[in-house]
């Protein structure tokens, strides 16, 4: 899997959130977004999943480019700013509800993704009584149950306790080391620097590639 | 996942129920109402039709006239005119809550922002809309008991009384209604076609709005707006008073249950498909862009 960002900008009225990016994402490895709130990180990767179309310039998914068509980038699993459920029902029911979709995996594939964000004891809560790091951990759920050849997580641990968050990150970098494609965004370097490759830094708009997020 | 289900949709039998309340309570009211006329009409048939009365060449005096059951057809327009139907008000906002209820519920969940990495926006966009359209099988079901109900108590082998002092004079119909078939496949035809226009229009407002109560009364205010402007601007201003022609009286998107067919069946049906039509238009353009329709839901 080969995502390329070619000459990617997005403006909103006359602001560039997104100026001239170029970058190449490959499987095998994990990639960290790091800039300040408001960088630009979250505009980039709705371009990357095609929620947004770029204002000028290209993605491609393995050389296909989904702006401006209804497909999608199939075997993407995606969480993007905050996670989006209904808050009567319980959080399995949630996920089981989107799994039904695909229908590809079963109760017991929500369960084990469950159970590595650590929400399995709380799966028939409902999710207006979760927590804000019980919901963020419902999102990533969601965006591995199907096990996707491609994780893209935008701020992941917003809210979420440290164990929690090394048990993420080390499945993240066991689904890196089976040859995955995962590019995790944050404004915290720590959590980036623990389990990222290669890194993109964000400062209002303009994307440089960084091998060392110690150099900013 | 029936609990599921019911979260999604028990508005739609909430509605249902309401219209099929309301109906039956609305023909019980006329229908008791029609039999005590039937027995004052028997009690002045036995004190003034003797033989030699000054009223026997009089309606009250003819026994066959008096003692006939109403038709299916007035009996189902008395029905759908009584207080309970109000201008057809009563299905306008049974059909519009239901579908804004499900609408904003969607819309506020953020589901969507999942569902687009699962499938692709056209399947949601039209998955959507013929969800929202669901909400007129309640409807449909509704209207074919009533339909059963009302034939098992009245005339149901014809729909106009063969020597009518209300149907065919009063709503200037043509032989056509003369056939039930006909009538009854016409009359759910256009009934479900109004049905669709006001989902549409919800369809079309809460692609902006996604407050339940806000979109539910803009929904409202915009389907009597639409009604309006086609009583007042195009019927009264443009087709009466500039054309000089009789047939924009078909132009009310409100009469489909309580039938105002005085410009003819064809144009009310022909009203009916142009309605729908515009208005799939509209909610075709507006849900097009899937862009803007993400970032109206990230606005909540």
């Amino acid at each position: 899997m080969k995502i390329e960002v070619k000459n990617v900008s997005k403006k909103f009225k006359s602001n560039y959130v997104v100026e001239n990016a170029n970058c190449v994402f490959e499987s095998g490895k994990i990639y960290g977004l790091y800039g300040r709130n408001g960088s630009g990180k979250s505009v980039f990767l709705k371009m990357l999943v095609s929620f947004y179309n770029p204002t000028s310039g290209e993605v491609l998914f393995d050389g296909v480019n989904y702006q401006n068509t209804s497909k999608y980038p199939k075997n993407v699993g995606v969480l993007i700013e905050h996670p989006s459920f209904f808050g009567d029902l319980s959080g399995f029911k949630n996920l089981k509800i989107l799994a039904r979709i695909q229908n590809i995996i079963n109760d017991k594939d929500i369960e084990l993704a469950l159970k590595i964000v650590n929400l399995l004891d709380e799966k028939n809560k409902k999710y207006k009584e979760y927590s804000l790091g019980m919901r963020q951990k419902l999102g990533i759920a969601q965006a591995i149950m199907e096990n996707p050849d491609v994780i893209i997580l935008d701020e992941p641990f917003n809210g979420i306790e440290r164990v929690s968050v090394e048990k993420i990150t080390n499945y993240l970098k066991e689904e890196r080391d089976k040859g995955k494609l995962i590019i995790v965004s944050s404004h915290i370097k720590d959590d980036l620097k623990k389990m990222c490759d290669e890194f993109l830094y964000f400062d209002a708009g303009k994307v440089s590639i960084r091998s060392d997020l110690d150099e900013i | 996942m029936f609990s599921v289900w019911i979260k999604n949709y028990w508005m739609y039998l909430l509605a249902f129920l309401v219209f099929l309340i309301l109906s039956i309570y609305s023909f019980a009211s006329y229908w008791a109402q029609e039999n005590r006329n039937l027995e004052q009409n028997l009690i002045n048939y036995e004190k003034y039709c003797y033989e030699g009365s000054e009223l026997l060449d009089y309606p009250v005096c003819d026994y066959e006239t008096i003692s006939k059951k109403p038709s299916f057809f007035y009996s189902l327009i008395m029905t759908f005119n009584s207080d309970m139907f109000p201008k057809g008000f009563t299905l306008v906002m049974l059909v519009i809550i239901p579908v804004c209820y499900f609408l904003t519920r969607y819309f506020n969940s953020g589901i969507i922002f999942n569902e687009l990495t699962r499938k692709p926006y056209s399947k949601i966009k039209h998955g959507l809309i013929l969800k929202s359209y669901a909400n007129i099988f309640p409807f449909i079901m509704c209207m074919a008991l009533i339909f059963l109900g009302t034939s098992l108590f009245t005339d149901s082998a014809t729909i106009l009384n063969p020597d009518p002092l209300f149907d065919k004079e009063y709503l200037s119909l043509s032989s056509e209604l003369d056939n039930p078939i006909f009538f009854i496949v016409w009359y759910f035809v256009t009934n479900i076609l109004y049905a669709l226009v006001y989902i549409n229009i919800t369809l079309f407002v809460n692609r902006k709005y996604h407050n339940f109560f806000i979109a539910t009364i803009i929904s409202f205010v915009t389907i009597v707006g639409i009604e309006l402007f086609l009583e007042l601007g195009v019927d009264l201003l443009f087709v009466t008073t500039i054309l000089k022609l009789d047939f924009g009286v078909s132009f009310n998107i409100l009469n489909g249950i309580t039938f105002n067919a005085a410009a003819g069946l064809g144009g009310v049906l022909a009203f009916a498909i142009t309605m729908f039509v515009l208005t799939y238009l509209l909610v075709y353009f507006s849900y097009r862009n899937k862009e803007k329709i993400i970032m109206d839901c990230e606005e909540l």
